[in-house]
């Protein structure tokens, strides 16, 4: 099951790691942030030489002048930024798939299958891990590839193991959650249509 | 903005008797009872202020106790419909989810949601989240749902993690507050 699964044209979606989540600025950075950045650059290493879609999410928040067009800290962090020809979407609202073309550019090039990972797992990586199993995708997560802050209520690695834990539990449309350690990951090529 | 600018929708999520009831390896969720008050009052308030009142059943046809036909399906009957609501079925967590809900709430100009029920981790997260995302305003009732432990957290960490959440997060002009059952205001909608 698994293996057939990372077999479908696969595209990774990198969401909203960008500068202003690291500092210095008005928060601190976010939990186990070179650890996250590392797996995710591992995860882009392998999409890419496996010929797996790599997309990226920006952003644009309604209220925090850091995450504007233009900003430092609106940019893709560094460290994982993209390569030429790859696609980046802006978004204003939680839902990657909401108010943005992400679904289209998902079916014209053929994607049966999301990886996901980024920040913030109790936000937007939720939202969008949810939306795209909605939208009747295979998705798996990252499982040490998102990250958040503590919010108060729980520590970041509360929130972060619950959501690991509460995705692959969810009822969709068709296939559940996938949820997988970086190093566990497998993507099928895009190139084959 | 006067209440009548907003028509409202009190949307009662899997709350069946397989849901609340206590089950041998299947306790009854936190607060039980509480939460089952707490819908009570807003189905009360809702019907008086001739709100649109929706309940929504989850069907998991793997276990018996949550397939239609079962009497544990039905809505629990310390909160059963009365005639003329709507009851839609699910099989998928998020309620606008291949079902009629977003064109019924459409339909009678619904601007408005108010949410609850079970589980606040899953089908309650999911359809406030889904309903922002659709253009409602939402507001959830942070005392009015409820799960289970999950080996990760306790129910009562996990409730107060998502009231803590999904008044947070950026919507498409629509935005998720979190209120007590109590202070709920309804409007009429069609």
């Amino acid at each position: 099951m698994a293996e057939q699964a990372s077999k479908l044209p696969t595209a990774l979606l990198v969401i909203d790691v960008q500068e202003a989540m690291f500092g210095p600025g008005q928060q601190p950075p976010v939990f186990w942030a070179e650890e996250t950045v590392a797996n995710i650059a591992a995860l882009l290493a392998e999409a890419r030489s496996a010929g797996a879609r790599v997309i990226y999410v920006q952003h644009h928040d309604q209220v925090d002048l850091a995450m504007q067009p233009g900003q430092p800290g609106f940019a893709i962090r560094a460290a994982i930024a993209p390569e030429p020809g790859e696609t980046v979407i802006v978004k204003r609202i939680c839902d990657t798939f909401t108010g943005t073309n992400l679904e289209h550019v998902l079916r014209q090039a053929g994607i049966q299958r999301l990886v996901t990972c980024g920040i913030q797992s109790d936000f937007c990586v939720d939202a969008a891990t949810r939306g795209a199993m909605n939208r009747g995708f295979s998705v798996t997560l990252a499982s040490d590839a998102h990250t958040t802050w503590d919010n108060g209520v729980l520590t970041a690695e509360q929130i972060i193991a619950h959501v690991n834990a509460t995705l692959p539990n969810m009822s969709g449309p068709g296939q559940r959650i996938r949820i997988k350690s970086t190093q566990k990951i497998e993507f099928g090529s895009a190139n084959v249509r | 903005m006067s209440e009548q600018s907003k028509p409202t929708a009190l949307v009662v999520i899997d709350v069946q008797g397989a849901m609340m009831d206590d089950y041998p390896d299947d306790p009854s969720p936190f607060r039980k009872d509480e939460v089952l008050a707490n819908i009570g009052t807003m189905l009360a308030n809702a019907r008086a202020a001739g709100s649109k009142v929706i309940f929504v059943r989850h069907v998991e046809s793997k276990y018996p106790l949550m397939s239609p036909g079962n009497p544990a399906f039905e809505v629990h009957p310390a909160i059963a419909p009365i005639e003329g609501e709507t009851v839609i079925d699910k099989t998928a967590c998020d309620s606008f989810c291949a079902t009629d809900l977003e064109p019924i709430l459409r339909e009678a100009g619904v601007t408005h949601l108010v949410t609850c029920g079970m589980q606040t981790d899953f089908c309650v997260d999911s359809a406030t989240r889904s309903a922002m995302h659709r253009g409602f305003n939402v507001t959830l009732a942070t005392d009015a749902h409820s799960t289970w432990d999950n080996g990760v957290l306790t129910a009562d960490l996990i409730i107060a993690h998502h009231n803590k959440i999904l008044p947070n997060l950026p919507g498409p002009g629509t935005d998720i507050s979190g209120k007590e059952s109590a202070e709920i205001e309804f409007a009429p909608a069609g």
